[in-house]
């Protein structure tokens, strides 16, 4: 693959969703929003199975965006759980006629994510390099070619991940919100309360940098395949 | 259209590249995406490196959820976790809590802590009766423990054989800084010695049972005044 087929190549195709995995803006597109407020409202009115829908519906999208945006599975679970507290105990001030519920509720985690990230600051700065969960990946050239396939691909999702965690957090949470919850422009503004040119550029400059830290792995990857 | 394709540099189209992917370009525009693209290899290499970017992040997989993640927060918000899920996930939770070293370490210093304070004031559970329950007795039982808790306090500190050789030596001191009274005519000596008491632990002077009858009105008035000959001969 070239510089040439790459810019002779259409524009990204539109992604095609699962139910669970269905992101955010689809979803708000899609559903009808007089059933997602009747959901709230019966929810409000003490209705136990309405909660427990939206729980079933918005966890697995939350949880992905706690995962990418710590890389740790345990904080993941731990923050999203405290997310569904909080949207549970904040859902009487909720407003349908300010966005939809899933950019309300991914407003809602986003912030105790940037809370949690700098909370945890100090200690990320003063953590220990023999922790295996905090050592980057070892230098691409530095390991062995993986003829198998499936291997190459969990390897290269790790490091997606790890590139991901050098993001900082403002570009890192813009690329997520883009290219793994396909929120669009506006309802990344209204998630991050930025301009939508910033949510812009923010996007452009995290996938360029993502793209600088994946490009030693990638490069190996074309000549693998 | 023109003025975009002559002021696209490597900035510019650095800018642009994501709207670019994403197709948000106008045609005329794209097109001088594209030929930059072709003239310049360090923004072709930018823009397959973010094609390529762009396809891992496609490729990373929707995560499963863990098997207790929806419970535990029907748990914490609805409490409808029984209804789905029975006891087990809450007893798991309650394990895993239980189990954790800094809860069993705060549980035994607790532990400790109660049992050393009911052994300092005296109480034993197992002669604690129903009717000690009732709160209009609790005043009186709060009284009676601090009172007996204060009496073996002051017992222990007076038994203790330290204070009263800190004591005999003060007394010693202060005799011979003090003035040597005049000699009684008997030649007998107006204070008594000290005599220690293994028994009871304690230092005592020993009083004439009967004062003799030559002594003079100030030894008889020393003798009655003096704060230690009270408190260790009465």
């Amino acid at each position: 693959m070239n510089a040439a087929s790459i810019a002779a190549r259409q524009p990204l195709p539109a992604r095609t969703f699962t139910w669970l995995g269905r992101p955010a803006a689809a979803f708000g597109k899609v559903a009808d929003k007089v059933e997602e407020r009747q959901l709230v409202q019966r929810c409000l009115g003490g209705e136990a199975r309405a909660w427990e829908e939206i729980v079933r519906r918005h966890s697995p999208r939350l949880y992905q965006l706690c995962l990418r945006f710590t890389g740790n599975s345990a904080q993941a679970e731990d923050l999203a759980q405290d997310a569904l507290l909080r949207i549970y105990r904040a859902l009487t001030s909720y407003d349908p006629a300010q966005g939809s519920l899933a950019t309300w509720m991914t407003a809602l985690t986003r912030n105790l994510l940037i809370d949690h990230y700098r909370r945890s600051r100090l200690e990320r700065s003063t953590d220990s390099l023999d922790d295996p969960n905090n050592t980057p990946p070892a230098p691409v050239e530095s390991r062995q070619r993986q003829p198998d396939a499936g291997v190459w691909q969990r390897e290269l999702r790790d490091e997606v991940q790890a590139a991901l965690a050098r993001l900082s957090p403002e570009l890192r949470e813009a690329v997520i919100l883009r290219d793994l919850q396909d929120y669009d422009y506006k309802e990344i503004a209204a998630v991050l309360r930025i301009p939508e040119g910033t949510v812009k550029s923010r996007i452009n400059r995290g996938r360029i940098e993502l793209a600088r830290h994946l490009a030693p792995r990638l490069r190996k990857g074309t000549r693998m395949l | 259209m023109n003025d975009f394709f002559d002021s696209l540099d490597c900035p510019r189209f650095e800018e642009q590249a994501s709207d670019f992917l994403e197709g948000r370009l106008p045609d005329a525009a794209a097109a001088a995406m594209r030929q930059h693209a072709r003239q310049c290899p360090a923004c072709g290499r930018l823009l397959e490196g973010l094609h390529s970017a762009l396809d891992a992040l496609a490729d990373l997989p929707m995560p499963e959820l863990p098997p207790d993640f929806i419970p535990t927060v029907l748990a914490r918000t609805s409490g409808q976790r029984q209804n789905l899920a029975g006891w087990g996930p809450t007893l798991r939770s309650l394990g895993r809590m239980l189990w954790q070293p800094r809860f069993a370490m705060g549980l035994a210093l607790a532990w400790f802590s109660l049992a050393l304070l009911l052994n300092v004031s005296g109480t034993h559970l197992n002669r604690i009766h129903a009717a000690d329950l009732a709160p209009a007795r609790w005043p009186s039982l709060v009284s009676r423990t601090v009172r007996r808790v204060y009496a073996r306090g002051v017992r222990y500190y007076n038994d203790l054989r330290v204070v009263y050789e800190i004591q005999a030596a003060l007394h010693a001191g202060s005799r011979q800084s003090s003035p040597v009274p005049p000699a009684h005519p008997s030649g007998q000596s107006q204070r008594p010695p000290y005599n220690w008491n293994p028994g009871t632990r304690t230092l005592a002077r020993t009083r004439p049972a009967v004062p003799p009858a030559s002594l003079t009105g100030w030894s008889l008035a020393r003798i009655e005044t003096e704060p230690d000959w009270k408190g260790r001969c009465v």
